[in-house]
């Protein structure tokens, strides 16, 4: 019966958002991160995994981040000579970060945070209003 | 004047606050993997389950007897909606709209809450 739960569910769903939004900054920066040495591993490229997790206190369904692992692609080689990570055929294996997924996931995470956004202003509006009933 | 509707009205309120976490814990959860939206249990079931003349809940033990309150998540709804790839069945439109439909529904509520109210004052304040 509690109306601020409705507020600290949805919270716990921009926050988990806005941790996904972090990692796929860090995979956006290190989309060309290689190795230093010859046929050195690149940047890995991080994933995300939500979960949902039961509140004890108050059995409200919150949403947290559960693990935060590696992406096991295979890393594209790229042929470039002059790199101090280029094996002796002249291949620097880059990054397994793809532009676009990550771009896609971006609004993806932007669409489900400003869903959850929207989902607060209506709780408040509605505690709001069950407060005026006291005036 | 009958009390009936202020009971009907707080119980409406409180039915609509527990709708809205149910609907906010199945937007929050929309991008984890399998995960299946619980349905909101019709208003009339609600008061069925408490016993059909809005008896006084019974939130926590020290409370005064009286009913166990019944949550409307009740029963787990499959939405028809999209599926994504892993799993989760939540539709956001389809939530969307539900959590408009209850802002609408409590504004609705609580307006004639106070109109009511207001009734009141006025037959209070005219033998006075």
């Amino acid at each position: 019966m509690d109306m601020t739960n409705a507020l600290t569910i949805s919270a716990a769903g921009m926050d988990a958002q806005s941790t996904r939004l972090q990692v796929i900054a860090e995979n956006l920066a290190n989309v060309d991160t290689t190795g230093t040495t010859p046929g050195a591993a690149p940047y890995q490229r991080q994933t995300v995994t939500f979960s949902d997790q039961m509140d004890q206190a108050t059995g409200a369904p919150l949403v947290g981040v559960s693990d935060i692992g590696t992406d096991p692609a295979p890393d594209p080689l790229k042929y470039d000579p002059a790199n101090p990570a280029a094996d002796k055929q002249g291949y620097v294996k880059m990054p397994n970060v793809n532009e676009m997924v990550e771009i896609m996931d971006m609004q993806q995470a932007e669409r489900s945070y400003s869903a959850n956004l929207s989902v607060m202003q209506a709780s408040r509006s509605m505690l709001d209003r069950t407060l005026a009933l006291l005036q | 004047m009958s009390l009936s509707l202020m009971q009907t009205a707080s119980a409406r309120l409180g039915y609509l606050s527990d709708a809205q976490n149910l609907l906010a814990g199945n937007l929050a959860n929309i991008d984890t993997p399998g995960y299946q939206p619980a349905g909101v249990l019709p208003f009339a079931d609600y008061l069925n389950n408490t016993g059909g003349q809005v008896p006084m809940l019974q939130d926590d033990p020290s409370d005064l007897p009286g009913v166990a309150a019944a949550s409307p998540a009740a029963n787990p709804v499959s939405a028809a909606g999209e599926h994504s790839l892993d799993g989760n069945a939540v539709s956001l439109d389809q939530q969307l709209v539900a959590i408009a439909k209850n802002s609408a529904d409590q504004q609705f509520t609580a307006n004639l809450y106070q109109t009511y109210m207001g009734m009141f004052k006025t037959a209070l304040g005219s033998t006075g």
